[in-house]
């Protein structure tokens, strides 16, 4: 190796002492994420009626590589409709523990019902914590299960790490 | 008697020919003919005297040799279909007279049961003779009331003179017909259809084989023919197979009747010999269009139109010279459609009619006839159409012809096939344009 | 037949269908109407394939040839055939892969989707969907209809177990076909015409016992099973496939379970048992394993209450319990309906405890083993002679779908290599059924005497006379044909017959000349027969004197294994009975003897009432220990059924706690007795039973196999001792459903409605009684619930009741005195 590959490998290092850091200084700072990053997955609901986009159809389920999503559906009471379908989930529930984010759930979903958000502190202390269910998931409710807990005990609304961001897909959901 | 046809007797093949005269029709429209009376005394019943002192076996050759085949439309020789038929087993048989007479176009069966309904039970029992059936049943259309009450009255008259029962005619041959009133669906005019019809179930065509020969009504041998044809049984021994032969072509012998109706100046049913041409059907017996036409249905909506040219009008009224041409000879309902009604429009009227008989067993039918074709023509008259929509419906038509469990769906398809091959520019300029190349008018005010 | 299919060569049997030749040649083409065991109509229109054959010259009678090659020519047909309904011919050659029939396939699929709802993530079927399949096979993946689809009912029950999706139905026809051709019940039909098309039945549901068969065999979701409604995709079900423990038909059960729970049950296919049909009973009958109130642990009895415990802990008390009785005064019995492996772990049990006293209930007073030649379902369905004594129907569905097969003189199908043919162009639709064949012998109304040619009606309880009378003028008709003169002799035999038993002289002489000119008669005779041991002598005698087969239907599904295995007192003294005063000590296996207040009064005393169920009951409110049991569903283990069939029973995955089969039991009492049992396990089990009866029943294939007769030395060897007949005007009679387990199946209890009393109108306006009312009258000491259902096909005198395993078919002593009305209560009567 000559010197001179040397010294252009020491130019590369020493332009960087001089450019402005990278590091956000999370928890303090909010973190900026990419549009189409992968979090937390939401459940929509169809803007105009309310009613849920989920028709418990378990295909997520069905192409979810971790076997992280279960589902049970139940059929609508035609006079007090949950969803818009004949059906509705009556449990949906993802364990993400076992999720990898890869948005198969999305891909695979005929309604267009459950899109990744933007959302990751997901930590927790126990297993049945990472176990969310559709409370923990439908339109309207914002952070984690343990950022909720956490906002409710300290009486103030949840804050999350997340810098303002917007994905088209996430219709009613606001950051 | 002997039924060899000898080629010497001159041919009549057409309608202009003095030795031509009425048979079947002479005494329609006449006030009066339709008693059992007036029957007698013109002769009736003389025929099947003469065909029950045959064997049945010889009454089938009579037949044959006349070259009678069937007027219904499919036109298979009516002799070969009763030698068809399986020898008796001491258990019932049936001859089946179609008179479900719902081509739109046709009509020549309603005026044979309504003035001379005799003359058809005549048929019905030389046939039931030479099939050797003892029962026959007559499936009448259901919107023919009028035909229904006279065969209903003629049937009484004849049973209450012994024509009808125990010992037809004095002799000791037992035969008795049904009179079964259908309940309005074209589809009862396809053979196992109308047998399924009158057993009580849903008028579906049946898996064919069995043939109604092997398996008919109620299972046992049938043999069914249409109205026209039985009623031609009756001149056929009466005369003689020659006298009958000697009408027509080679391939198509006898006499048949043009229902002529659509822009013509004499709209009817003119019993005519076979091979006549379709020009003198047209103008010398209807009286020529009234103003310009450009196409000619040439028997009954289901077979394919021909160009109102003197190509086509000069061929001749035979099975085989319409098969040649693209198209089929079928009940002999001659329908003329005039250069300005608008061909889409006039399809539209065609496709309606046949997605609303459709009986939905089978699927191309069901969802192409019945669903699909009609909406396609909707949203083509609508002003809504685009030139792909008229490739669909050309590529629609390909799958459904031949594809169906019956002919219904050919019926339907091979019309609309046809008018596409001649008068695509007018599917083409509505979709283009939105509206027809011909206005749309009252179609009843013509 | 010479024939080639796509250049494969192929020698099909004459009469085949095209697209049985194209699957038998390894290639495929979609189809929706047909279906193995119906008739082939072509109304899909999804099997076209281009066809041709070569033609013979008529005038010489050689095979047209082919001038550039010299080989016959072929003819093509001018437009594509549908292979189903079209025979193979010599010379045939088909073709399934051109672009033409490629065309015409799409073109088709497009047809069917023009009205079919893509509602596909909703629907039921979705995964397991013929037409999703066929879809994405063979069609072009997009449709060119732009317009609205049909729009009908979409949750339309067609009964409380059927719900139909008009908008999905793809017009197969193949429900409408089912029922008219398979039980031979019409109550489905097409109604309006062209695309107005649907199906429809009139107002009062599907009055069939084998309706939901039609949701199997729908190719689309528009037939759903309710009960399973909404419950799981099918790509989550687990699948078990195990043979139905409901009947002695033995017939093959798919069990579809998720998270623990049954969510369905659909047919399995079993040719020779019972093809694919199932009854609706065994279908919907399902909902009672999953019910919230199972035993899910073992409890026992601490201060007058039980308790949960351990296994380890029951079992303990029940060892010290037993240790304080005489071995020989401990009664062993497990239900009828227990495998062959739970019948040798019972055995081990009652061995181990030094008691005779062993049986399995319900047991009829006669064995249900054939004698003589044995029936098997396949010769029921080719019989052209069948005398039927009993309700088949209710005793073992699957027998009167076979004997309806027999009606229409087909005879199976021989299996191609892809399996059963798929259209069996022998089979059409309204097919003539051989009525006069089929002589059906009950002492009331049965559903399969509206397809019998010939009835008989004997009194209640009246079939050993019958059966003696025919019997005795058999033997006379035969020393007749020897006499002298055979004609008088004949007459002689028949002067002194007596029509009170149900049928005339006439009949009779002509019932026995059917038989005999019967190329293969078979005679199958239910519990009427058995519970009367004289009857069933002259039955078996009569079978004889015929030269018939016979089939004989237990009363539970392993009836006849457990009898063959030999799970039975070791003298009749012994056999069960929970009333006795002699047995200090019961081991029951799910029976519930203490519905009878005398013998729960009886149980009070016993010093151990040791009861493994699977639901509380009046005889586990007085056990010492209550076992967590199993449902059928859940067993691993072999049963027998009528014909002498062995079949795999399989354990469908269902949350069910600490709960065991009986050879659980023996296990944990085993282990605690601290012994190592015979049958502690299905595999110590099978290695006994593979010494008794040289099967292997671990490597049981799927479809089952015959056990040879035992040998008459073997069956002496256990004679089964003659028990009288019981008497009293309660006929209990067989039934479909499976009353004990009815109040927890919700969707059959609408369907069936709840267990009737029926008697003659005329008897139910004697005693004020209305249609509909629920009573309590006690029969045969148990006090049954029922609803009050008025039948003119019971004679008068005579009130039947359906059977429970602790109240066998046949005579019970009924008091209508102490008949008491449910004030106010009333129910749906079917």
């Amino acid at each position: 190796m000559s010197v001179l590959g040397i010294a252009k490998g020491m130019g590369v290092t020493l332009s960087h002492l001089f450019k402005k850091p990278v590091t956000v200084q999370y928890p303090e700072e909010k973190v900026d994420v990419q549009a189409r990053f992968r979090g937390r997955h939401h459940l929509l609901r169809h803007p105009d009626t309310g009613l849920e986009k989920c028709i418990g159809c378990s295909l997520c389920a069905a192409a979810c590589p971790a076997y992280a999503i279960y589902v049970e559906a139940a059929e609508n009471d035609p006079d007090d409709p949950t969803s818009a379908g004949e059906r509705y989930a009556s449990i949906y529930e993802i364990n993400m523990l076992r999720c990898i984010f890869c948005g198969f759930c999305e891909e695979a979903c005929p309604t267009g019902a459950i899109v990744l958000g933007h959302e990751f502190e997901l930590a927790d202390f126990r297993y049945e914590n990472f176990v969310y269910g559709k409370d923990d998931m439908l339109v309207g409710v914002k952070g984690s299960k343990w950022q909720r807990r956490e906002a409710e005990r300290a009486g103030r609304d949840v804050e999350l790490g997340l810098a303002p961001s917007h994905r088209p897909e996430l219709e009613g959901v606001d950051y | 008697m002997s039924g060899a046809v000898t080629d010497t007797v001159d041919r009549i093949t057409s309608r202009r020919d003095p030795r031509f005269e009425v048979t079947l029709y002479a005494y329609v429209g006449v006030e009066g003919a339709h008693t059992l009376d007036a029957y007698l005394e013109r002769g009736g019943y003389d025929a099947a005297r003469r065909a029950l002192a045959m064997e049945p076996g010889e009454v089938v050759d009579l037949v044959k040799a006349s070259g009678l085949r069937g007027r219904g439309g499919a036109g298979f020789p009516a002799g070969v279909k009763w030698s068809f038929m399986p020898p008796p087993d001491g258990r019932d048989r049936y001859v089946v007279c179609n008179a479900d007479e719902s081509e739109p176009g046709s009509c020549k069966d309603r005026y044979l049961m309504e003035d001379d309904p005799h003359q058809l039970i005549e048929g019905m029992m030389i046939a039931g003779h030479a099939i050797q059936a003892t029962t026959g049943v007559i499936y009448v259309r259901g919107e023919y009331h009028h035909a229904y009450e006279r065969l209903r009255a003629a049937m009484e008259e004849a049973r209450a003179r012994g024509i009808l029962g125990r010992g037809v005619l004095g002799t000791d041959v037992d035969f008795d017909l049904i009179l079964h009133r259908g309940a309005g669906a074209y589809i009862c005019g396809e053979e196992t259809a109308l047998m399924n019809s009158f057993e009580g179930l849903r008028a579906n065509p049946r898996l064919k084989p069995p043939f109604p020969a092997q398996a008919g009504v109620y299972g046992r041998p049938t043999t069914i023919n249409n109205v026209t044809t039985l009623a031609s049984v009756v001149h056929v021994v009466a005369k003689g197979a020659d006298w009958f032969a000697a009408m027509g072509t080679d391939d198509s012998k006898g006499i048949h009747h043009a229902q002529v109706s659509g822009a013509v100046a004499r709209p009817g049913v003119f019993e005519v010999p076979l091979g006549i041409t379709y020009r003198e059907i047209i103008h010398d017996l209807a009286g020529g269009p009234v103003g310009p036409a450009k196409a000619f249905i040439p028997g009954g909506t289901s077979c394919p139109l021909l160009p109102f040219d003197d190509a086509h009008l000069d061929l001749p009224m035979e099975y085989a010279a319409m098969a040649n041409a693209g198209t089929m000879m079928g009940t002999g309902g001659v329908i003329v459609i005039p250069q300005d009604q608008c061909i889409v429009d006039a399809m539209y009227n065609v496709v309606r009619f046949y997605a609303h008989e459709s009986c939905g067993k089978c699927t191309p039918c069901r969802e192409g006839v019945a669903t699909w074709l009609p909406k396609m023509y909707q949203k083509l008259l609508a002003g809504l159409g685009t030139p792909e929509d008229v490739d669909l419906i050309e590529d629609m038509v390909k799958n459904l012809r031949g594809t169906a469990f019956c002919p219904l769906a050919d019926a339907a398809a091979w019309p609309v096939q046809k008018s596409l091959e001649l008068f695509r520019d007018e599917y083409e300029y509505l979709a283009h344009h939105g509206t027809p190349m011909y206005p749309a008018k009252d179609r009843w005010s013509a | 037949m010479k024939i080639h299919v796509n250049d494969v060569p192929l020698d099909v049997a004459p009469g085949t269908s095209v697209i049985d030749a194209v699957f038998a040649a390894g290639y495929d083409v979609p189809y929706f109407c047909s279906q193995e065991y119906m008739s082939p109509i072509g109304a899909c229109r999804m099997c076209l394939a281009r066809v041709g054959a070569p033609r013979k010259d008529r005038a010489t009678g050689e095979w047209i040839l082919d001038e550039a090659t010299g080989d016959a020519k072929i003819f093509w047909f001018p437009n594509p055939m549908a292979t189903c309904t079209t025979q193979v011919m010599e010379g045939m050659v088909v073709d399934t892969l051109s672009k033409e029939v490629k065309r015409a396939q799409n073109g088709m699929v497009e047809f069917t989707l023009v009205n079919h709802p893509l509602d596909c993530p909703t629907c039921d079927k979705g995964g397991a969907c013929e037409l999703q399949d066929r879809a994405y096979e063979y069609g072009t993946g997009e449709s060119r209809f732009v317009f609205d689809k049909r729009h009908q009912e979409k949750h339309h029950a067609l009964s409380e177990a059927i719900t139909l999706d008009r908008e999905r139905c793809i017009h197969c026809k193949r429900c409408v076909r089912y029922f008219e051709e398979v039980p031979g019940d019409e109550v489905l039909d097409f109604i309006e015409r062209g695309g107005h098309t649907y199906i429809g039945t009139l107002e009062d549901g599907l009055p069939s016992p084998f309706s939901g068969n039609i949701t199997d065999i729908c190719p689309v979701g528009a037939l759903l099973d309710s009960t399973s409604r909404f419950r799981g995709r099918n790509w989550e079900y687990h699948h078990t496939d195990t043979t139905s423990l409901d009947d002695p038909s033995g017939a093959a059960l798919r069990i579809d379970a998720r998270t623990g729970r049954i969510e369905r049950i659909k047919a399995g296919l079993n040719d020779e048992v019972n093809k694919t049909w199932i009854d609706d009973g065994t279908r919907f009958g399902h909902e009672y394993a999953d019910h919230a109130d199972r035993i899910t642990l073992p409890m026992v009895r601490k201060d007058g209450r039980l308790e949960p415990v351990a296994w380890s802990e029951a079992m303990r008390v029940v060892r010290d319990k037993l240790g304080g009785v005489d071995g020989t005064k401990v009664g062993v019995a497990i239900r009828a309906d227990a495998t062959l492996e739970e019948g040798v772990a019972a055995q081990a049990l009652a061995a181990h405890l030094g008691t005779g006293r062993l049986d399995h209930a319900p047991r009829p007073a006669a064995s249900v083993l054939p004698g003589g030649a044995p029936a098997t379902l396949r010769d029921v369905a080719t019989s052209d002679g069948l005398l039927v004594l009993g309700d088949p129907t209710h005793e073992a569905a699957i027998v009167d779908l076979r004997i309806k097969d027999a009606l229409k003189g087909v005879p199976p199908a021989d299996l191609l290599p892809h399996g059963v043919p798929i259209a069996d162009l022998r089979l059409t639709e309204r097919m003539p059924r051989k009525t006069e064949i089929l002589t059906v012998v009950a002492p009331y109304r049965t559903d399969l005497m509206k397809h019998a040619g010939r009835t008989v009606t004997p009194p209640a309880g009246g079939e050993g006379a019958l059966l003696r009378a025919l019997l005795a003028l058999a033997h006379a008709r035969t020393e007749a044909q020897g006499a002298s003169d055979p004609g008088k002799a004949a007459d002689a035999a028949l002067a002194g017959w007596d029509d009170a038993v149900g049928m005339s002289a006439a009949d009779a002489a002509a019932l026995l000349d059917a038989l005999a000119a019967a190329e293969a008669p078979v005679l199958i005779w239910g519990g009427f027969v058995s519970a009367d041991p004289d009857a069933d002598a002259a039955a078996r005698a009569l079978a004889t004197a015929v030269g018939a087969k016979t089939l004989i239907l237990g009363p539970m599904a392993n009836a006849a294994g457990l009898e063959r295995i030999g799970v039975l007192p070791s003298h009749e003294r012994y056999a069960y009975d929970p009333a006795s005063s002699e047995v200090r000590a019961w081991i029951l296996g799910d029976l519930d003897p203490a519905q009878d207040p005398t013998v729960a009064k009886r149980f009070a005393d016993l010093d151990a009432l040791i009861v493994h169920a699977a639901f509380e009951n009046a005889t586990t409110a007085l056990a010492d220990v209550v076992l967590p049991a199993v449902t059928g569903y859940e067993k691993e283990g072999s049963t027998l059924n009528a014909e002498g069939r062995l079949l795999p029973v399989r354990a469908a995955p269902v949350e069910a706690g600490a709960a065991t089969d009986f050879t659980g039991v023996v296990k944990a009492y085993g282990e605690a007795a601290g012994e190592r049992l015979e049958g502690r396990s299905v595999r110590s089990a099978r290695r006994v039973l593979k010494k008794r009866l040289d099967v292997d029943l671990a490597e049981l294939p799927d479809d089952g196999r015959l056990l040879p007769p035992a040998p008459a030395a073997a069956r002496g060897a256990r004679a089964l001792p003659a028990r009288r007949a019981a008497t009293g005007s309660a006929l209990v009679v067989p039934s479909l459903v499976r009353i004990e387990h009815l109040d927890r199946n919700p969707t059959l209890l609408r369907e069936h409605g709840g267990p009737t009393l029926r008697m003659h109108p005329s008897d139910a306006h004697a005693h004020g009684l209305t249609r509909g009312e629920v009573v309590t009258v006690p029969v045969g000491g148990i006090p049954r619930r029922l609803v009050v259902a008025p039948d003119d096909g019971v004679p008068e005198g005579t009130w039947l009741v359906p059977t429970l395993p602790d109240q066998p078919v046949g005579l019970h002593p009924l008091d209508l005195d102490a008949l008491r009305r449910e004030r106010g209560e009333t129910a749906e009567v079917a």
